[in-house]
């Protein structure tokens, strides 16, 4: 094994370490706070998402805005490499956690719910409206194989989504399930943008560690 | 469809950062067509050939062969 290979399985461990660490503790914080208002399934299910995609993007954030850190954890070659993607890196982690606290939002939302409508409207407004900006934004930033990546990442999501809401729908239809709750439509919606951009990535080979 | 990218750029003394700046793509792209990951597009890979001074069949290699006709 060369030094090489050494110094990547340590900085792969780091970020598994750090990943899990950070990870963990806010999904089981946020568990721990669910269960006390017994929170139903949909709603522990958009807000777990909503975690994934805060803590996510904070890491990214976090990384792009401290190079020197962030190379010893994001999978990338060295700190020069954040330093030249830094713009979409900031532009992604920014959507990543306004998607977050729109998901985390909406969890104790609803009729009964603690957080007012008007809260609820306007982060999801707000969350969209970010989102859209930067994507436009991040667009221009892109190269070929960003834009490829997009693409990609798009299409897997719909390949996730689609089929789910058919067959349930189809299901519901017939009369053997009830129908999927609103909250629920948006946290398989946000998860299969999630798990597309993974596919994507892997499929490209930005996963392999570096 | 196998490449000589790898093999080019560092014949010419280039880091992947390097040649990505020359082309004015990210180093994920290079990275990505070195690693037979990613295919890219007619101009990118012309450019590369106009950087590597080769024809664009000795940068990027592709084993089809056309089937014979009648």
């Amino acid at each position: 094994m060369t030094t090489l290979d050494q110094a990547k399985i340590r900085k792969m461990l780091l970020a598994f370490v750090l990943g899990a660490l950070g990870g963990g503790g806010a999904m089981a914080a946020f568990l721990w706070l669910g269960f006390e208002p017994g929170w139903r399934v949909e709603q522990v299910a958009v807000g777990g998402v909503g975690v994934v995609y805060l803590v996510t993007g904070l890491f990214t954030l976090g990384g792009a805005l401290m190079p020197g850190m962030g190379a010893r954890v994001l999978n990338v070659a060295d700190r020069e490499e954040l330093v030249e993607m830094r713009n979409m890196l900031v532009g992604s982690s920014v959507s990543a956690i306004a998607l977050g606290i729109m998901l985390l939002a909406l969890v104790g939302s609803g009729p009964g719910g603690a957080v007012p409508d008007i809260v609820v409207i306007a982060a999801v407004g707000l969350s969209l409206l970010t989102i859209g900006v930067i994507g436009v934004k991040q667009w221009r930033l892109y190269d070929e194989l960003w834009r490829q990546l997009s693409w990609e990442s798009s299409a897997f999501a719909m390949s996730i989504l689609l089929p789910i809401l058919l067959i349930w729908s189809v299901a519901v239809h017939l009369g053997w399930l009830s129908a999927m709750d609103p909250l629920l439509v948006i946290a398989v919606a946000a998860a299969s943008m999630l798990v597309g951009a993974f596919i994507a990535a892997g499929r490209r080979g930005m996963l392999a560690p570096r | 469809m196998r490449n000589l990218v790898r093999e080019m750029r560092e014949a010419k003394g280039w880091s992947q950062g390097e040649l990505a700046r020359r082309l004015g793509v990210s180093r994920q792209t290079i990275n990505a067509v070195e690693t037979d990951k990613y295919d890219p597009s007619l101009p990118l890979a012309l450019r590369m050939a106009v950087l590597f001074e080769v024809p664009v069949p000795s940068l990027f290699i592709d084993d089809w062969t056309p089937e014979e006709t009648l």
